[in-house]
């Protein structure tokens, strides 16, 4: 089990406006077993980021802890446990690394185990077809890569790490609607072999639904309200209901009767 | 009547004659909006662009660009930079680049209004705060005091909006205007162009891979691929009933993607239509 328990951010701004602190989390608790998939929702400035940073412990907390399975995690033990994938992984990784020594260097773990040269090879490949890449890929830079290939190279590496936790930050978002399906199909493949637990972070309430079992809403530093995926539609607070309604509003292509209010609105 | 007739444009590099765009002609009507649609590298941003005459000289393109009965393409470069804005407005993706970053808000937008209509300060700030207004944008002077960092992209954008508001062109072309911001202002902006076709009359081509956003700003789209037109038709057909193997994928995917969204909700998906 992965839990965040009562875990508080805040950043000092010693802008041209004078020293102060701002409050990015409040208090956030959250928790995510093996397996399974919850979605943190929020618009930008939630702080929905820093909460996936945190958890990856690039950065500290002010109060409140990690924990995996009941242990909390310095900066080192938590490296191998929880991996991560960013929303352009073309500019997450040195430009001038090919996909090859990228994904070497997340095996850094395992050779230390003793893998052959040979047998690393070979798992490099496997990661690469594991997302539907073939061989030819391992020579690439990531100039060279598209936005979806370039998700999936960040998926192969994350998985390569062994990890149970993968946060996922924005990881589809700046795909295109096709591109995303197959992303999303490679993630609840991921899921299925290896039991991989997921933290999707994103603001599209569409791709957490098509992914997620749990769907937490955060707004101004904390987690408002957490729902099941298929109870969607009974959200309570004010502010998940006006999310809920933009999206809906935002796919009048489904639904017919929501297609007749924008004509109508269009005039 | 059409505002924009674009007949046999091709636009190759320059130095290798590797052809981007083979040969496209599209038209938009008077007071309608065309959308482009098309995967990353289908062409539809450059060909916006040689619209605009803004692609630089490693491409070369030929063809005949009619705007308003006006041959584009014979234009000096002095008669193109004067149709810009005033004429042919322009929304791009990324506000934050859009933008002069060290100057503030208000006195970049007056610049572009000072060069065309030769307004006075107080006369740019009075139009663009009335602009802000019809697009519900709160404290409108605040908001042209500060610097583009310290505004969101959905700001950014809704500033851009509200600029080409003031200007009023004959056409827009809105270069994946939705793509940057998050999901919920992107709702927002679709609006604020619904809303801007509506009070600028104007006509509008769109560039766009966001279904939601076709099917509710769009009366015709285009569909690219390899620079060349695979589809086209009202954005009401190619929505319900694609042809091209393109389109219907990428109407499915759209589908896909929001049949658990829709279902959680308790609608019907569209697989059970």
């Amino acid at each position: 089990m992965l839990s965040v328990e009562k875990i508080a951010k805040s950043y000092s701004s010693n802008g041209w406006r004078g020293p102060g602190r701002h409050l990015v989390l409040k208090e956030v608790s959250l928790e995510c077993r093996p397996g399974e998939c919850v979605g943190i929702i929020g618009a930008s400035g939630s702080g929905k980021s820093t909460l996936g940073r945190l958890i990856l412990g690039l950065e500290q907390p002010d109060a409140g802890s990690v924990r995996i399975d009941g242990e909390e995690l310095g900066r080192r033990s938590r490296r191998g446990a929880v991996s991560a994938v960013f929303q352009d992984y073309r500019s997450s990784i040195h430009p001038f690394f090919t996909v090859r020594q990228a994904l070497q260097e997340a095996l850094g773990g395992s050779r230390r185990s003793g893998d052959s040269k040979r047998g690393s090879s070979r798992k490099l490949e496997t990661a690469l077809e594991q997302v539907g890449l073939d061989v030819s890929y391992l020579e690439r830079y990531p100039h060279e890569l598209s936005g979806g290939q370039a998700q999936r190279i960040g998926l192969a590496r994350a998985l390569l790490t062994g990890a149970r936790w993968i946060v996922l930050d924005e990881a589809v978002s700046s795909l295109d609607a096709p591109v995303q399906v197959q992303v999303l199909e490679l993630l609840r493949e991921a899921r299925g072999t290896y039991g991989t637990g997921y933290l999707f972070i994103t603001h599209d309430l569409e791709a957490a639904a098509y992914l997620c079992d749990r769907i937490a809403v955060l707004h101004e530093g904390r987690i408002i309200e957490t729902i099941e995926t298929e109870r969607l539609g009974e959200l309570r607070t004010p502010y998940a209901r006006e999310l809920l309604d933009k999206f809906r509003l935002g796919h009048a292509l489904v639904p017919r009767q929501h297609a007749a209010i924008t004509k109508e609105e269009r005039g | 009547m059409d505002v924009l007739e674009v007949s046999r444009l091709s636009i190759a590099h320059a130095g290798s004659g590797a052809a981007i765009v083979p040969e496209l002609s599209f038209c938009v009507k008077e007071k309608s909006c065309l959308a482009i649609v098309g995967e990353s590298g289908s062409g539809k941003s450059i060909v916006c662009k040689a619209i605009m005459r803004l692609n630089g000289p490693a491409l070369r393109q030929s063809g005949s660009i009619r705007f308003k009965g006006t041959e584009l393409t014979e234009l000096s470069d002095d008669r193109i930079r004067g149709l810009r804005g005033a004429q042919i407005g322009m929304i791009l993706q990324n506000g934050m680049r859009a933008f002069d970053p060290g100057l503030r808000l208000g006195k970049q937008l007056h610049s572009v209004l000072k060069a065309h209509f030769g307004w006075s300060r107080e006369q740019s700030r009075e139009r663009l705060s009335e602009a802000m207004e019809l697009l519900l944008l709160q404290s409108p002077t605040a908001v042209l005091n500060r610097y583009p960092h310290e505004l969101s992209g959905g700001m950014l954008q809704r500033l851009m909006i509200a600029l080409t508001l003031v200007l009023q062109p004959e056409l827009v072309i809105a270069d994946e205007p939705t793509t940057a911001l998050d999901a919920a202002s992107r709702q927002e902006a679709i609006g604020q162009l619904i809303s801007l076709r509506r009070q600028a009359g104007c006509s509008m081509i769109l560039i766009s891979h966001d279904l939601s956003a076709v099917e509710r700003i769009a009366d015709e789209v285009l569909v690219l691929r390899g620079g060349m037109a695979v589809e086209r038709g009202t954005a009401a057909e190619l929505l319900t009933s694609p042809r091209h193997a393109y389109t219907r994928h990428l109407v499915e995917s759209k589908h896909a993607l929001s049949g658990r969204f829709v279902q959680a909700l308790g609608g019907r998906t569209h697989a059970e239509r």
